[in-house]
């Protein structure tokens, strides 16, 4: 399949609208639709490197981004996310449409793709070996993903970590979405690395998305063995530590955040002890990200 | 202008999985999602011989809806064991109505099924005493102003819904099957004389085979949303078929009950409905002569939802069936109270209440 890139905007502006553009994002084909101009060329931007078709094909999940009502698409702009016609959230500003698109995408799949476990974590690789960053939002881990990532470690998730049946990790490399601070700190470390469009006053503050390097997406269809479980927490002049978790408790906390694990009973179960029981882990304790980026590289060295 | 349904051609069995091209079969599976009946119709994907060369994103969404299915239906097990117990020892008699009954049971019908209710009944002297046990084991119903508490206490069929505090499960109470007020007479009260234990339960009742779907009809046919109109419709085919499997006396004894408890009309409108939907075979005398308007508007509802294949007409038929339902639900007095409350509500500041 042809990347998104190789189509010309018009060509690719034209399926959108029509509804025939099909972007292969990790295991999933999505058909997507848009009548609003600005999320065509936020798309380019941030999934330019992402397998595409311009003439339809068969999809896992049919969204729309386009605007609530006849009147919205011309007066006070909305964008309202859509899956298979149905609008789970309120319109947002026509301005924030592409990340109103991740955060869509994020709920679709951790609502429907039950054949996987569903974590609410990172996934990054480096040397064959699959490390899990998992800690809740605002503990820094999407800042350590982006700073991983853009070190040349592979990134198959920010946010929503897949496990399939075979106890893997699946890729489903998605622009990592930073908020606030981490833009500036982000910027001021890469300034050469190119985030989308800015998305201000959203609920969550400023949002900005780092594209998935064109590495990780073109590896998008090759999953990872677990090797690491980290619970990555970032606090002011922290001195770097790291500390061993027992594989139970562990599980208790990959359980407390998974989107899925009641859905999936004994099978749930057994793929959160199979990880624990595969993979060594660590408590991280940080305020330097480049102290953090070093042990991690050590730790996966360690693993072999 | 709407494409043609591969979901309806799919469930009247007038295509078969193998017949549709990988982008149908997609529309289809986006189709069912769209009308929740995604887990029935994974499972009679998954069934077709066709089943082992679907193209992969449709056998992934398909495996998908099975386990969350089946996630489903362990969660009611446990709810109903929860429900067990919290009245145990105080009230016995309660009838389980709709899906939970279904699981409960072991129907076909409740294969795939997702709903949102456990829906439970207990005469009206017991409502205060069963609704107390509730609360004690969790359930609650929550703030509400105090224009639907009188509302749901003075003159629905039903308390309102409760909600569990730590589970988030809610069980609609009910005391009649039907609204007291409603203008179309269903005796309710012969329905419910006629519910028998269920095997091996000291607490669980049923309705007789025809008054599951007889309820399963009225349900239908007095919505206010169609929403999961399909669904609905859905359920009284597999029941029909089912009950038709286990007695084939079953479609007289289904139309003289429709008769004497007041929905023989409805419910041949609704079979009508269901056998050009699923291919459902009705014993020809339980159809009726001709399609009467509530049919057209009926069958324009209860169908495909998906924007890409709905019908033109949909949107008019669901506010029309909306405002029959309110016509037939609330008397006049009620009505004009209902709608002056409804629009100070609308136009009175938000409530700044935190959730």
């Amino acid at each position: 399949m042809l990347s998104l890139e190789t189509f010309a905007a018009g060509e690719s502006e034209r399926a959108l609208r029509r509804g025939d553009l099909r972007l292969a994002i990790g295991p999933f084909a999505i058909k997507l639709k848009s009548l609003i101009p600005e999320f065509s060329s936020a798309l380019r931007q941030l999934y330019g490197a992402y397998p595409a078709s311009v003439s339809g094909g068969a999809y896992d999940y049919d969204v729309e981004i386009s605007p609530s009502s006849a009147a919205r698409r011309w007066l006070r702009r909305d964008a309202l996310f859509r899956l298979s016609g149905t609008a789970p959230f309120l319109p947002m500003d026509v301005g924030h449409a592409h990340a109103l698109f991740e955060w869509g995408l994020n709920w679709t799949i951790g609502s429907y793709a039950h054949d996987f476990l569903i974590l609410h974590s990172a996934v990054v690789e480096r040397k064959g070996c699959g490390v899990l960053l998992a800690a809740a939002s605002g503990s820094g881990k999407s800042t350590l993903a982006a700073e991983l990532a853009l070190h040349d470690w592979r990134l198959l998730t920010d946010e929503i970590a897949l496990i399939g049946e075979d106890r893997q990790f699946v890729s489903c490399a998605k622009p990592v979405s930073l908020k606030n601070q981490s833009i500036d700190v982000i910027r001021a470390r890469h300034p050469d690395a190119l985030l989308g469009p800015l998305a201000r006053d959203t609920h969550k503050g400023l949002i900005a998305h780092l594209p998935a390097p064109r590495a990780s997406v073109e590896r998008d269809r090759e999953p990872a063995r677990p090797g690491l479980i980290i619970f990555p927490k970032w606090s002011e002049a922290a001195a770097t530590s790291i500390t061993p978790v027992g594989s139970g408790q562990a599980a208790l906390r990959l359980i407390d955040q998974s989107f899925n694990y009641p859905i999936l009973g004994r099978q749930g179960f057994e793929r959160i002890a199979d990880l624990v029981d595969a993979a060594e882990a660590w408590d991280l304790e940080y305020s330097s990200l480049d102290e953090a980026r070093a042990t991690l590289e050590t730790l996966v060295d360690e693993i072999g | 202008m709407a494409k043609s349904s591969p979901l309806l051609a799919f469930l009247a069995g007038s295509r078969r999985a193998d017949d549709f091209d990988p982008e149908d079969l997609s529309l289809l599976v986006a189709e069912a999602r769209t009308a929740g009946i995604l887990g029935r119709v994974a499972g009679r994907l998954l069934a077709t011989p066709a089943a082992p060369s679907l193209p992969a994103p449709i056998a992934r969404q398909c495996a998908a809806a099975r386990v969350q299915a089946e996630g489903f239906r362990r969660d009611v097990w446990r709810e109903l064991r929860h429900v067990e117990q919290a009245l145990a020892g105080g009230i016995d008699r309660v009838v389980l109505l709709k899906g939970a009954s279904y699981v409960l049971l072991g129907l076909p019908a409740a294969d795939g099924r997702i709903f949102s209710d456990i829906d439970l009944l207990v005469d009206r002297a017991r409502i205060d005493a069963t609704e107390a046990a509730l609360m004690l084991g969790g359930w609650s119903t929550g703030k509400l102003d105090a224009y639907d508490q009188r509302y749901y206490r003075q003159w629905s069929h039903e308390i309102p819904p409760l909600t569990h505090l730590r589970r988030g499960t809610t069980i609609d109470l009910h005391h009649s099957l039907i609204m007291p007020t409603c203008r179309v007479k269903v005796d309710s009260a012969r329905m419910l004389a006629a519910a028998v234990p269920v095997e091996g339960s000291d607490l669980w009742w049923r309705l007789a085979d025809e008054d599951m779907i007889l309820h399963a009809t009225s349900h239908l046919v007095l919505n206010s949303e169609f929403d999961r109109g399909l669904r609905d419709l859905w359920d009284i085919d597999l029941l029909y078929r089912h009950f038709l499997a286990q007695a084939s006396d079953f479609p007289e004894r289904l139309q003289a009950r429709a008769r004497e408890v007041g929905l023989e009309a409805l419910l041949a409108q609704t079979l009508a409905l269901a056998a050009r939907t699923f291919a459902t075979p009705v014993a020809a005398a339980l159809l009726p002569q001709g399609a009467d308007a509530f049919s057209r508007l009926l069958s324009l509802a209860a169908s495909t939802r998906h924007p890409d294949t709905r019908a033109p007409g949909q949107p008019l038929a669901d506010f029309m069936l909306m405002l029959r339902e309110l016509w037939l639900r609330l008397p006049w007095r009620l009505l004009l109270v209902h709608l002056a409350h409804k629009s100070a509500k609308t136009f009175a500041p938000p409530d700044k209440t935190p959730v």
